[in-house]
């Protein structure tokens, strides 16, 4: 009986110290973890100093000299070998200081790991403890436009007007010149600010950066085949790398990878289908579906066939562990990438030689009358979303910060690092000095640009270098270990006039309530359908012969709808930036 | 049997229907208090955050108050419900969900009171001990990996059908064939969790009085008979529990699993309620209906459960409450 | 005399060939489930190309245990492995406690309002807040990044506490009426009386909690946002979660940098899960001495 009672106690006793010794531990942990300005103790701070929502608690009254104190809460870039928890040695890290200490800033930031940040951020901003800028990227613009009106974020148009030194506006409206339409609501109001990007440009265009399919050009080489010019030439190409047993495992097994559950793939374009259920024709400025399109039948007959003959291996559609694996044991001929893409070789892994996948541009004459489009990521990209809660009360101070992100200070130590170690300037063009390096070597190096170390955290402006001529653009490429034949599909996107958007939402103009409705309320139905029936034609299980019907089935999906309000959106965005 | 009575009932069947003698206002309070340190837990973290459950009435965003009386909640009825029930894709959703499950209950149910049975018999106590192991290290394997490996031994290069070429059968790829899939969802499914849930079983098993097998082989019974006629019913109160429960579960699916799994060339027959609200959860922005088709599934599960304690206790003479 | 060995061959006969059709049976589920182990451990000492192209079936192709040095140097993964231990076995234990105790009450016939306190007890399992409303809670009890949010919530376990109160209900009537004859009071009867003939519920329940408490990985994502705190699940996940980034949702400026992390990620992930699972496949032969048929009932005489 007594050995119970003390087996009893026992147990009790062992289970209070462990949870105590659980307890404390966490204390010593967190004192024993913050090396600089992460988690716990900012965190435990922020939630004192925004819990009372006094302006005297937090940070200084507003006058210029004074210091501002500003909280940050945003993703680990998480990069393997430039690593955040490292930043204080390296240079780029103390410029960023330096440069904050000039403008009278001081931040404290929270870096939660990137994978568990769209979790976060959405508990977070639903709690009462919020630093005073956040990244949002994780929630949807109607999601943070409901938040704007309630309070929970501040509106920041006429923030930016009363305090502003003109560098926000002067990035979003003369050299992104596309960026104000995409933050402002539809009643002019501006909820959060971006990343910017924008890319090279030579001679005043430009440069763009297409996507399409790319080939095998060692297997060509052996085949004693030119680079196929039109659809006829590819298919008689992909043919014979099969017939002839080009990859000479003793089977013909070579196969193309094409992703048949959408329309991205390369391929569809190639008939001059957009790259989505709907999808943004350029050259006219129309919002069009594929599935209304001249091609489209033509496109999944020219599939489907392919799938018969075993080209396409429709196993590999929808897990990326088999197309891996396929392309590990060399046996894809062609895929679809970006065209400067040059990591697609390191995926060959079972020691071939030589292996070189190039990009194709485009394909001609696919059917009758069919011109083909190019998808394009275009220039000028905005994308994530910074923006400032209800918690901050150094109204000042944030804007300050914000100048000083959208300057071109900061743009440069984050694109390009220090100047005279990172990068230097020749002929009045940046040049960089580490880009040769790989991530790992930069790491080991303590030398790198910010975008890798803090990207995320803080905004990326990110500019980019006008070259005079085509030449001094191409020399630059040729640095970065860009193939002839990359340069050259490079240099045919920028004047290619029949193109679509890779990311249909930087033409979009934000949507009204109303638009937004009709959106949550047809888009999941209509992807479904339009995947699944995207590959049941590819594969054959569904006849072309009913296609009317299932032109109907989308049209009760609400697919007019859909394609009506992104039309309206878009007259929008081209009225506000004009 | 009087040996039964003696050494008691090995379940939780009830005793006397009707009037039970109250204890008296002493004996409570000393049993509440008993009871408090768990029920308190559970008030505090389940019952508590219950009010959540408001915003599948409403269109909520995060930081919005969830209960105010200011009109700063946006309430909008039962309008998720409707667009769910009247969406297209509602019917199929629902008919899979229900025929994914039933065949999990049908084969994830019996299996492992099958495979328990089997241990208990084998007398080798080693072995049984490697058996048993053995048999649940698929539960651990993350859903991830067994998916990845379910997919590469039916690749059209993979195990199946390199046996199928060896028989002579041309090559099929089955991860595209709607068909397949509710095969393969359960025959994975089974395969990973049957170890495990045969534990419970043989720790019902072991608590069996072994004086009831000598008696029983006295009277001449055979192994299959002392099965059926001693084992079984013994264990019979945690199979109606597991049974109840396993029944109560039939509007929620592995959906990891099944999200690993499928392609859209088996939507047919693989989208489930759990996967379409994965999706439509991608869009972004979409609490309110994520939480509203939770509820609306829970409102059926929980009434499933209800039924089948009745009938159980109807049938089987065990019930929950 | 002559019926009754005849009827005892006829039994050993038929006993024989069950036994060996029972040992053949147990014998094919071993393979079928022990083969994929198997493999994701061959897979962790391939070589990389080889788990690349997915060709490694029966035995490892080329021998390298890179992956695990890789594993073992990294400073988080083991502070990671320390706080799982130190999760599981808290709330193990206190599973344990609240299960007894929750469930004890419950299976005294004469309790008033017993129907109410088993409805309370089953609501939960099917009704929720909801993510926001918890975390709401947690934070305003002060435990947002701190050990205590994982602990506290885990403390308890419905389930668990209805399988004990199903075993209980089987404990014979007798032996609670004898001891309150006798004077005890409820809490004696629970821990001298029915505690030590309940080991195989209380071994269940503690598997049961032990593995639930190594896998979980949830409230880690969500109330944990420094990796100093987090457990070994979430580790696993961030690698394997690398490695299936939608790499066609990704700009150009972003997509060589998560090319690199998958490559890396590959072969990682297998060692991962051997060094992962190991400790707790061990912990059920730990307790597998209660499950042994026939070991429990002496005690239940007398």
């Amino acid at each position: 009986m007594r050995k119970r009672m003390k087996t009893t106690a026992a147990v009790l006793a062992l289970t209070l110290l462990t949870a105590a010794l659980a307890g404390c531990g966490d204390q010593g942990g967190q004192s024993s973890s913050d090396s600089g300005q992460s988690s716990g103790q900012s965190q435990a701070s922020n939630e004192k100093s925004s819990d009372e929502s006094q302006p005297s608690d937090q940070g200084q009254p507003a006058q210029s000299g004074e210091v501002h104190k500003l909280t940050i809460l945003g993703p680990d870039p998480g990069n393997q070998f430039i690593k955040y928890e490292e930043r204080e040695e390296y240079e780029v890290w103390q410029a960023l200081q330096d440069m904050l200490a000039e403008n009278g800033l001081e931040l404290e930031i929270e870096a939660v790991p990137q994978d568990q940040y769209t979790v976060m951020i959405q508990t977070r901003m639903s709690s009462n403890s919020l630093p005073d800028i956040v990244n949002v990227s994780p929630i949807d613009d109607a999601s943070l436009i409901a938040m704007g009106k309630q309070g929970t974020i501040q509106e920041l148009s006429g923030l930016i007007g009363q305090y502003s030194n003109g560098n926000i506006e002067r990035m979003y409206k003369e050299k992104y010149n596309t960026g104000y339409p995409l933050i402002q609501t539809s009643e002019g109001e501006i909820y959060w600010l971006t990343n910017l990007h924008k890319g090279n440009t030579y001679e005043g265009k430009e440069v763009v950066q297409g996507l399409g399919i790319q080939i095998r050009k060692d297997w060509l080489d052996k085949a004693n085949l030119e680079m196929p010019e039109t659809l006829e030439d590819f298919t008689n190409a992909i043919h014979t790398f099969r017939e002839m047993d080009v990859n000479g495992n003793g089977q013909q097994d070579e196969i193309i990878l094409v992703d048949c559950q959408t329309f991205a793939n390369g391929l569809a374009q190639v008939f001059g289908l957009g790259n989505g259920i709907v999808a943004l024709d350029t050259a006219n400025g129309k919002i069009v579906s594929p599935w209304y399109q001249d091609h489209v039948k033509d496109y999944f007959a020219y599939v489907n066939q392919l799938i018969q003959d075993g080209i396409i291996d429709s196993a590999t559609v929808g897990s990326t562990d088999l197309q891996n694996q396929r392309l590990a044991d060399n046996l894809v001929g062609s895929w679809y990438a970006y065209d400067g893409a040059t990591y697609l070789d390191a995926y060959v892994t079972n020691g071939t030689e030589g292996v070189d996948y190039e990009p194709v541009f485009t394909l001609t004459d696919a059917a009758e009358g069919c011109v083909p489009w190019k998808e394009v990521e275009t220039s000028q990209l905005v994308w994530d979303r910074y923006c400032i809660t209800k918690a901050c009360t150094d109204l000042e101070g944030v804007v300050k910060f914000l100048d000083m992100i959208y300057s071109e200070e900061y743009s440069d130590i984050l694109t390009w690092g220090i100047e005279g170690k990172d990068f230097e300037v020749r002929d009045g063009m940046k040049v960089s000095l580490i880009n040769s390096m790989t991530n790992e070597e930069k790491g080991a190096a303590k030398r790198s640009s910010g975008s890798p170390l803090w990207g995320g955290l803080l905004p990326r402006v990110q500019t980019s270098v006008d070259y005079p001529t085509k030449e001094a653009w191409e020399e630059q490429q040729r640095t970065e270990n860009k193939s002839e034949l990359k340069i050259q599909a490079l240099e045919k996107s920028v004047d290619y006039k029949e193109w679509c958007p890779l990311m249909l939402d930087n033409f979009l103009a934000m949507a009204t309530d109303e638009e937004n409705e009709t959106i949550n309320r047809v888009q999941t139905g209509i992807q479904t359908y339009s995947d699944e029936l995207c590959i049941k034609l590819a594969q054959g299980t569904a006849s072309l012969d009913d296609f009317d019907s299932y032109l109907e089935e989308l049209k009760e999906l609400g697919l007019d709808e859909l394609i009506a309000v992104q039309q309206a959106r878009y007259d929008r965005f081209v009225q506000s930036r004009n | 049997m009087r040996v039964r009575e003696k050494t008691g009932r090995p379940g939780g069947m009830k005793r006397k229907k009707g009037y039970r003698k109250k204890v008296s206002w002493r004996e409570q309070w000393e049993l509440m208090l008993i009871m408090l340190p768990a029920f308190a837990l559970i008030f505090i973290f389940c019952y508590i955050p219950m009010y959540g459950i408001v915003i599948a009435f409403q269109e909520y965003v995060p930081g919005a108050p969830m209960i105010a009386f200011d009109g700063s909640t946006k309430w909008v009825g039962l309008k998720h419900f409707m667009d769910f029930i009247s969406s297209r894709t509602f019917p199929r959703l629902i008919r899979n969900t229900l025929v994914l499950n039933g065949l999990n209950l049908l084969f994830g149910f019996s299996i492992p009171i099958l495979f328990a049975l089997i241990l208990n018999e084998v007398k080798l106590s080693r072995y049984k001990k490697i058996v048993q192991t053995a048999s649940y290290l698929p539960y651990f394997i993350s859903t991830v990996i067994v998916a990845g490996m379910v997919l590469s031994f039916l690749d059209t290069n993979g195990l199946v059908n390199t046996v199928r070429k060896m028989m002579g059968l041309s090559v099929k790829a089955f991860n595209m064939d709607p068909k397949a899939f509710p095969a393969i969802y359960t025959v994975t499914n089974v395969w990973k969790s049957f170890g495990w849930d045969s534990i419970l079983y043989l720790s019902a098993m072991s608590s069996i009085d072994m004086n009831l097998y000598e008696a029983a082989k006295m009277d001449g019974a055979n192994r299959a008979q002392q099965m059926w006629y001693i084992t079984i019913p013994s264990i019979k109160p945690t199979i109606m529990l597991l049974l109840i429960f396993a029944i109560g579960g039939m509007l929620g699916t592995n959906t990891d699993l099944i999200l690993l799994l499928y392609n859209p060339a088996t939507y047919e027959t693989a989208d489930v309620i759990g996967t379409y609200v994965y999706r439509d959860s991608l869009l972004g922005g979409r609490f309110s209906f994520g939480t509203a088709v939770g509820l609306f599934t829970s409102v059926l599960n929980f009434t499933l459960v209800f039924i089948a304690n009745k009938v159980s206790a109807k049938v089987a003479d065990y019930s929950l409450w | 005399m002559a019926k009754n060995t005849q009827i005892k061959s006829h039994v050993k006969n038929g006993s024989r060939a069950f036994d060996v059709f029972c040992v053949l049976f147990c014998g094919m589920v071993c393979l079928v489930t022990l083969y994929p182990m198997y493999y994701v451990f061959i897979m962790s000492v391939s070589a990389p190309e080889a788990v690349n192209s997915m060709s490694v079936f029966l035995f490892p192709k080329g021998f390298q245990l890179d992956s695990y040095a890789i594993l073992f140097k990294d400073s988080q993964m083991w502070r990671a492995y320390g706080n799982t231990i130190i999760y599981t076995v808290s709330s193990t234990l206190l599973i344990l406690i609240t299960s007894v105790l929750g469930a004890y009450p419950l299976t005294v016939s004469g309790l008033r309002g017993r129907k109410f306190f088993v409805t309370f007890l089953l609501i939960p399992m099917y009704f929720g807040g909801g993510l926001i409303p918890s975390f709401l809670l947690i934070n305003k009890l002060g435990l947002y990044a701190t050990r205590w949010a994982i602990i506290l919530p885990s403390a308890f376990n419905i389930w668990n506490m209805i399988l004990v109160r199903t075993f209980f209900s089987g404990l014979p009537e007798e032996l609670r009426e004898s001891a309150r004859m006798d004077g005890a009071g409820h809490l004696r009867i629970l821990f001298q009386i029915f505690l030590p003939i309940s080991k195989a519920v209380l071994a269940v329940v503690s598997i049961y909690s032990i593995v639930g408490m190594w896998n979980s990985w949830f409230n880690a994502q969500v109330y944990l946002p420094s990796v100093d705190l987090q457990p070994l699940q979430m580790y696993l996940k961030r690698v394997l979660v690398q490695m299936s980034v939608d790499l066609s949702k990704l700009n150009s400026t972003e997509i060589a940098d998560a090319v690199e992390k998958m490559f890396s990620a590959t072969q990682l992930k297998y060692s991962m899960i051997i060094f992962t699972t190991l400790p707790i496949i061990f912990t059920y032969p730990f307790f597998q001495k209660y499950f042994i048929k026939g070991v429990m009932v002496g005690s239940l005489k007398g």
